[in-house]
């Protein structure tokens, strides 16, 4: 059941329907009763992996939350002075026992995710490479990912990590805390809820409110434009190029490479504007991933408004703890000794960095682009946050006036044109064909193919093509005038006629314009399968 | 010590008016390497051990809740 399908609308139809027919205090079983069924509907056998998400997230939440009662209560009895146990010993057992359950949520969770993502992939290629054959040495799995599996396994690691942290307190109803990992609009693609913010928009009760149906409707169908009529469209190109690139060269590259980044944009905002909206229609608040990302004037901003969840989730349970661990401040304080101030000052930021953002090109996927893609975006950040402050200081020097617009236009250029180069690294199955698609791109000559129709025998005919091109304009007006106002709350103070009008032409727009596939429906998402 | 602290800041972000803001994390004028330095250095200077769970934005949205941290840290120890 795809985002953009009937199928979702009329089950998104019936779950509103049922649900604000509930007392408020039912309402979140029936959320619970719907995303079981989404869930199953949609992933049938492979179900049984969430299951043990849920049932293991629940049981460690309670554990650690047992272990820190055990820790107050010694206190309470070393103070009285009926336990000879010191403090710190009492305080150093806590934290073993808290970290022992981390470590158990990590070997179960991410050990499945692990396993089910790269299994198969690493396999095949170590038996073809030696064996002879994908199948011939180390047997495969074929199991296939269950849906959404990274999300919902970050959100639950995230949930006891920050059990641990006393960030939050864990849920004691196990159904409740299922319904928090399996929530059906956010399992599809995120975004990637904390504990805090999630939990009290899907435990309480929602009263009908028509303005979050047509908040959520307007949010929905926005979605659906960048999805069907952006994204998908821009897809037939990127596949026709990229899959068959011995054909195409240079300049060709770049125009696909330009619509690759409408695609993953259109594409993965599109489904989390989808996915928000169909919340909002319940009256439930979900943060957003995007903040219109290709405005970055560089690469570590252009990381803080793309995916910011997944970006936030890294950060917090990757980056600090690998940054502030006492190894890292160990080598940071013996650098600071020697006199090596600066490189004290860097040095555990610059390597957690580093090692972020090869989990995160790992997490994309197995094989030498994405651990490649991770180290280009790893470098990129950190020569970025060393380098930021004086290249500010040469344009001064230079007198360059970096406050003004051409300037911020140049910053987002260089920004976007190094975000997809980037891309091109693993956008084609093999890392060797990456590489000869961007020396191709850097030493293109074919620039008459901007004025000898070449434009539209890159897999989109001239109409497409236009199509195309226009809708990215909207978009990208839309999105100039989004850094400065809130668009709906905008919508909502015009008149009736106007936003109808609106509202059809999008639905039109979306109905005619859109691009589908077998069955009238459209395109997977890209990150559905993550 | 507020004197230190604000020493600290401003040798890591000189661009920065730390005396005046009040929304150092909130309003994303400090990023997480500014936090990772900053947490190493202030550490340092009061012997005194941040954790990551101490990394809420109510604890370095300004300068006073960073000598309030400080000085909770050290009651602790």
């Amino acid at each position: 059941m795809g985002l953009t399908s009937l199928n979702f609308f009329l089950f998104l139809a019936a779950s509103l329907v049922v649900y604000f027919q509930l007392p408020e205090k039912y309402q979140w079983r029936w959320l619970l009763a719907v995303s079981c069924f989404f869930y199953v509907y949609c992933s049938r056998t492979l179900s049984v992996f969430i299951a043990v998400t849920c049932v293991s997230t629940y049981v460690l939440s309670i554990l650690i939350e047992r272990s820190e009662i055990r820790y107050k209560d010694e206190l309470k009895r070393i103070k009285a002075g009926e336990l000879t146990l010191d403090k710190k010993a009492a305080k150093a057992q806590n934290i073993r026992r808290k970290r022992a359950c981390i470590w158990a949520a990590a070997l179960i969770n991410v050990g499945m995710l692990v396993v089910l993502k790269f299994w198969d992939l690493i396999f095949s290629d170590i038996n073809t490479r030696f064996f002879g054959g994908a199948e011939n040495f180390v047997p495969l799995l074929h199991i296939g990912l269950p849906l959404g599996i990274s999300f919902y396994t970050f959100q639950a690691v995230g949930y006891l990590v920050d059990i641990y942290r006393k960030q939050a307190e864990p849920e004691h109803n196990f159904f409740k805390a299922a319904l928090f990992i399996t929530f059906f609009p956010q399992i599809v693609q995120g975004p990637i809820s904390r504990f805090s913010q999630l939990a009290p928009e899907i435990y309480g009760g929602h009263r009908f409110d028509f303005k979050n149906l047509t908040d959520g409707f307007y949010l929905m169908l926005w979605g659906m434009f960048k999805k069907m009529v952006i994204a998908d469209r821009a897809g037939i190109m990127v596949d026709y190029v990229f899959y068959d690139y011995q054909n195409f060269s240079g300049w060709q590259f770049w125009v696909a490479a330009f619509a690759y980044a409408f695609q993953m944009y259109g594409d993965f905002s599109g489904g989390i504007d989808i996915v928000r909206g169909a919340a909002k229609m319940f009256g439930i608040e979900m943060v957003d991933n995007f903040e219109r990302p290709y405005f970055s004037k560089d690469i570590p901003e252009f990381w803080r408004r793309w995916h910011m969840t997944l970006g936030t989730w890294f950060r917090d349970y990757l980056f600090y703890p690998m940054s502030l661990s006492s190894t890292a401040q160990k080598v940071s304080k013996s650098l600071r000794k020697k006199g090596h101030l600066h490189l004290a000052k860097m040095l555990p930021a610059h390597v957690s960095c580093i090692v972020l953002w090869l989990a995160n090109g790992a997490w994309h996927g197995a094989g030498t682009q994405y651990i490649v893609f991770g180290l280009y975006h790893g470098i990129l950040t950190v020569l970025s946050e060393e380098y930021h402050g004086k290249l500010v200081q040469l344009g001064d020097k230079l007198h360059i006036n970096q406050k003004c617009a051409s300037w911020s236009f140049f910053q987002m250029a260089r920004t976007f044109f190094l975000v997809a180069v980037g891309r091109i690294i693993y956008i084609t199955p093999d890392f060797g064909a990456s590489l000869v698609i961007l020396k191709s791109m850097f030493t293109a000559k074919n620039v008459g193919i901007f004025f000898n129709e070449g434009l539209y025998k890159l897999g989109l005919e001239r109409p497409d093509f236009y199509v195309l091109v226009f809708a990215c304009l909207v978009l990208l007006v839309v999105e100039i005038f989004q850094e400065r106002m809130k668009i709906r709350e905008w919508l909502y103070e015009q008149n009736l006629y106007f936003r109808w009008g609106l509202a059809f032409g999008l639905i039109f727009t979306v109905l005619i314009f859109g691009v589908y596939g077998h069955g009238y429906d459209a395109a997977g998402f890209i990150y559905m399968q993550y | 010590m507020r004197e230190e602290i604000m020493e600290i800041l401003t040798e890591l972000r000189p661009d920065v008016e730390f005396e005046n803001e009040k929304k150092l994390i909130d309003d994303g004028i400090l990023d997480s390497f500014d936090i990772v330095s900053l947490v190493g250095e202030l550490n340092d200077a009061f012997d005194v051990s941040i954790n990551v769970q101490d990394l809420l934005p109510e604890n370095f949205n300004c300068v006073d809740a960073m000598v309030e941290l400080i000085e909770n840290l050290q009651e602790e120890e």
